[in-house]
């Protein structure tokens, strides 16, 4: 039972935290549910949504921590060559990570039954790209900022990034999803 | 050149996506029935964020403990992978009831309305996904380890990608069965 006692007492703090900021976000999400079940493409791409930005803040915070550790940042982070890189591959990675789930969405929702509409088809991808690069580029701040702060202070910032960006990530791609449905269809 | 940081995170985010959009797919299936539920759009997110949680840091606890020699990766007899198994089991259901509860406190108290039926579908999903996919993240990083690859490379997507799969599986069961009842 030792082992038993030991994972509920260290997880369940932070398993509670991280899937609350989740609940929250998906609280625009419910004020817009009759809206969202009527975009079949919506529906299908928010799980995946979610799960990639939560994806992309554990891979930046981790890849960031390695490099604070390797002693290949400092004040000057600005020109690291490895973090302009990591940016660049980051970047690219979720330009055509999005540009693949907004088409797949599409086509599913299309073998579903969902009548095709091009403006349609073109706002879901608009929404896709755009949630993912404006929160990849607020992840990638965060971890910045956060991350050098949390080292000067003696912490290890993987204790404190992970958790904060995929935290952010979770309920920042919910509410930036409910945002643009708002003021897109 | 395409470098091996780019290659890596690119495919375990093309599987990750894909596994996402099934799961998508499934729930767009019975969306019908599962907006008749107030808050499920809001007990949704963070239960596919907390099986995910769980079932990566037990994958994770395996993984080590393989390495490091202080289990076998047998599931016969072992000891070690059933008190995992328990304790994820009773920290879903937990988590699951405060998620439940926070669904409910907002529909109340934002929407106007709700339905104590959000409980009963939160318990009811976390036991069908708990009971599928912790015995197939068991029996899958045992079977890696066994066959000499690293467990710790590949369940990290493979958990993710079928645990939103399963999980969704697990909520459009629990749905139907509440809402027959």
């Amino acid at each position: 039972m030792a082992v038993v006692r030991k994972i509920l007492t260290e997880s369940i703090k932070i398993v509670i935290l991280a899937s609350v900021l989740s609940t929250i976000g998906g609280i625009g999400i419910e004020s817009l549910k009759t809206k969202i079940a009527f975009l079949l493409p919506m529906i299908i791409m928010l799980p995946a949504i979610n799960d990639m930005i939560g994806d992309f803040g554990t891979i930046i915070s981790s890849k960031f921590t390695t490099l604070l550790y390797l002693g290949k940042l400092n004040e000057k982070w600005w020109n690291s060559k490895e973090l302009g890189e990591l940016f660049k591959i980051i970047a690219a990675v979720a330009l055509i990570s999005a540009v693949y789930m907004g088409v797949l969405s599409n086509v599913i929702a299309l073998l579903k039954g969902f009548s095709f509409n091009l403006i349609i088809a073109l706002k879901v991808l608009t929404v896709a790209i755009m949630s993912t690069a404006s929160l990849v580029m607020i992840i990638f701040f965060v971890s910045i900022i956060g991350g050098l702060f949390v080292y000067k202070n003696g912490s290890d910032p993987d204790n404190f990034l992970a958790p904060i960006t995929t935290g952010l990530a979770d309920f920042g791609s919910l509410l930036l999803f409910a945002l643009m449905i708002r003021f897109l269809f | 050149m395409l470098s091996k940081d780019f290659k890596e995170i690119f495919t375990a985010e093309m599987i990750s996506i894909t596994g996402g959009v099934l799961a998508g797919a499934m729930l767009a299936f019975y969306v019908d029935e599962l907006i008749l539920i107030p808050g499920m759009m809001i007990l949704f997110p963070g239960y596919l964020e907390m099986r995910n949680a769980i079932s990566g840091s037990m994958v994770s606890r395996l993984g080590s403990a393989l390495h490091m020699g202080t289990t076998t990766p047998y599931v016969k007899g072992n000891k070690f992978a059933a008190e995992n198994i328990a304790a994820v089991f009773i920290l879903s259901l937990v988590v699951a009831f405060v998620l439940a509860a926070i669904a409910y406190g907002a529909t109340y108290f934002i929407f106007h309305q709700s339905t104590l039926k959000i409980f009963l579908i939160a318990l009811i999903a976390v036991i069908i996904s708990n009971l599928i996919e912790n015995m197939i993240s068991l029996y899958t990083t045992f079977w890696l380890f066994r066959k000499g690859h690293d467990p710790n490379n590949i369940m990290g997507p493979y958990i993710t990608t079928i645990g939103d799969i399963i999980s969704v599986g697990g909520l459009v069961i629990a749905t139907t069965v509440v809402l027959w009842l």
